[in-house]
């Protein structure tokens, strides 16, 4: 009952911020329409890297108290961080091409975004191809705390490596930073806030069909 | 007090003598990397500027793969004598299997490299020598020997082992790739002062973390 209750707030929320983003927030001027991606494009970005870091914590938490209930949660939070991971990227593609000029660059940000997806992708595999038993949850909560001790690193590194790289020359965003009127950043806030119920909700009914799947399978 | 060091130097005797007798690593390992080369050289043009831009990701493209094919070989053999499984029998510390194990691969990997840069250089004209990128390519078989053979052992137990490790290994070592490729591309390029020291610094804190974190998550992944 309770998670019908969420679910219907987290519908409501998804539909007020539908019509904050489409009819609420002014047009920006030097972009136009398509800078309304970004509120999408940073509240999912936001979910797939709080995503990672949940998913070490419960990974820790499992391989202490070697208690399932953890291993579920990881499970759930990863395959819910992989959705987020494709939203965060292909938004933010169909959104570079008319801002930069280019579908791709050898950014920081999007590198890290990139490989963040691999980790979750490997993740799931390595869960879909591995014997499942205890064995399997324990290795697959290392893998996870590896690919969370990797992201900084790949951020790091991804950064000087931009230095290498020419810039992005195309387009208003290229070369100075963009200012959000006031009505932008409470629509922002407010995308953000309706992502992370919506993400909360996904986890919580993946972790539902999981469990459920689990009690099966014993 | 047990030599510890005297234990890691019979493990990797052990599979070195091995290794000298079915020869099949190295081989795998050398032949995978000259045919990727090969490929490459033979679908680009042999133009010495291209060369220059796309040299370093060519070699260690390479490099990365075919290790990779070679590493489920390696690990695939372990799994089924049951080596492993005899290792832990053995009253050592987890960590000391891994260490044999990386420092195995290291040396099939560093053979593997010179074969790569010598049919490189002939088959791209490139002038790749360089003690800077010696030290480089040292750092990165490091990195990748211990990360490699961590992700190995795990993908030796599952069904779909090469595409599993490939997976598992190939999205971690990306800091590792960018360091190398960095480098290379410098080397090729006649510009090592400029980077060097940050990207090593990169190199050897990658190698420093992972050996630190993998010798000490190694003994879970061997618990039954």
């Amino acid at each position: 009952m309770i998670r019908q209750i969420y679910i219907s707030i987290t519908g409501i929320a998804f539909i007020f911020t539908m019509w904050m983003i489409f009819l609420w927030a002014p047009t920006e001027i030097n972009q136009g329409q398509v800078q309304r991606i970004l509120y999408l494009h940073v509240p999912f970005a936001w979910a797939s890297m709080v995503a990672i870091v949940a998913i070490a914590i419960t990974s820790i938490l499992f391989l202490i108290t070697k208690n399932d209930k953890w291993d579920n949660l990881s499970q759930s939070l990863a395959e819910v961080g992989l959705v987020s991971a494709v939203v965060m990227l292909f938004s933010g593609i169909v959104w570079a091409k008319p801002v930069w000029g280019v579908w791709w660059t050898g950014e920081a940000k999007l590198t890290t975004a990139l490989v963040l997806f691999f980790i979750y992708c490997a993740y799931l595999l390595f869960r879909n191809y591995f014997p499942p038993g205890n064995a399997r949850n324990r290795i697959a909560a290392i893998i996870a705390l590896i690919g969370a001790i990797d992201s900084p690193i790949i951020y790091y590194a991804a950064q000087i490596w931009e230095q290498n790289h020419p810039k992005a020359v195309v387009g208003p965003l290229a070369t100075e930073e963009s200012s959000l009127s006031g009505e932008m950043v409470i629509t922002l806030l407010a995308c953000v806030l309706t992502v992370t119920l919506l993400f909360i909700g996904l986890v919580w009914t993946q972790y539902q069909t999981n469990r459920i799947a689990r009690i099966k399978n014993v | 007090m047990i030599n510890w060091f005297k234990i890691l130097l019979t493990l990797i005797k052990k599979d070195l003598k091995i290794e000298i007798k079915t020869k099949e690593t190295t081989v795998t390992l050398c032949l995978f990397a000259i045919v990727i080369v090969t490929v490459f050289a033979l679908t680009t043009e042999n133009n010495s500027l291209i060369n220059q831009s796309f040299g370093a990701g060519i070699i260690w493209s390479s490099v990365i793969f075919a290790g990779s094919i070679a590493m489920v070989k390696f690990f695939h053999h372990e799994e089924q004598n049951k080596t492993l499984q005899s290792l832990m029998v053995m009253p050592i510390p987890s960590e000391i299997i891994l260490f044999s194990k990386s420092i195995t691969f290291f040396i099939f990997v560093s053979i593997s490299e010179i074969i790569i840069f010598l049919i490189s250089s002939v088959l791209f004209n490139l002038n790749i020598f360089s003690l800077k990128l010696f030290v480089a390519s040292l750092i990165f078989n490091i990195g990748y020997s211990v990360v490699g053979s961590f992700f190995g052992i795990i993908a030796s137990k599952s069904s779909s082992k090469e595409i599993l490790l490939t997976m598992l290994l190939i999205p971690i070592i990306i800091p590792l790739l960018m360091f190398i490729i960095a480098i290379t591309n410098d080397a090729l390029t006649s510009n090592l002062e400029d980077n060097f020291q940050t990207w090593l610094s990169v190199g050897i804190s990658f190698d420093i973390i992972f050996i630190t974190v993998m010798s000490f998550l190694f003994g879970k992944i061997l618990e039954e």
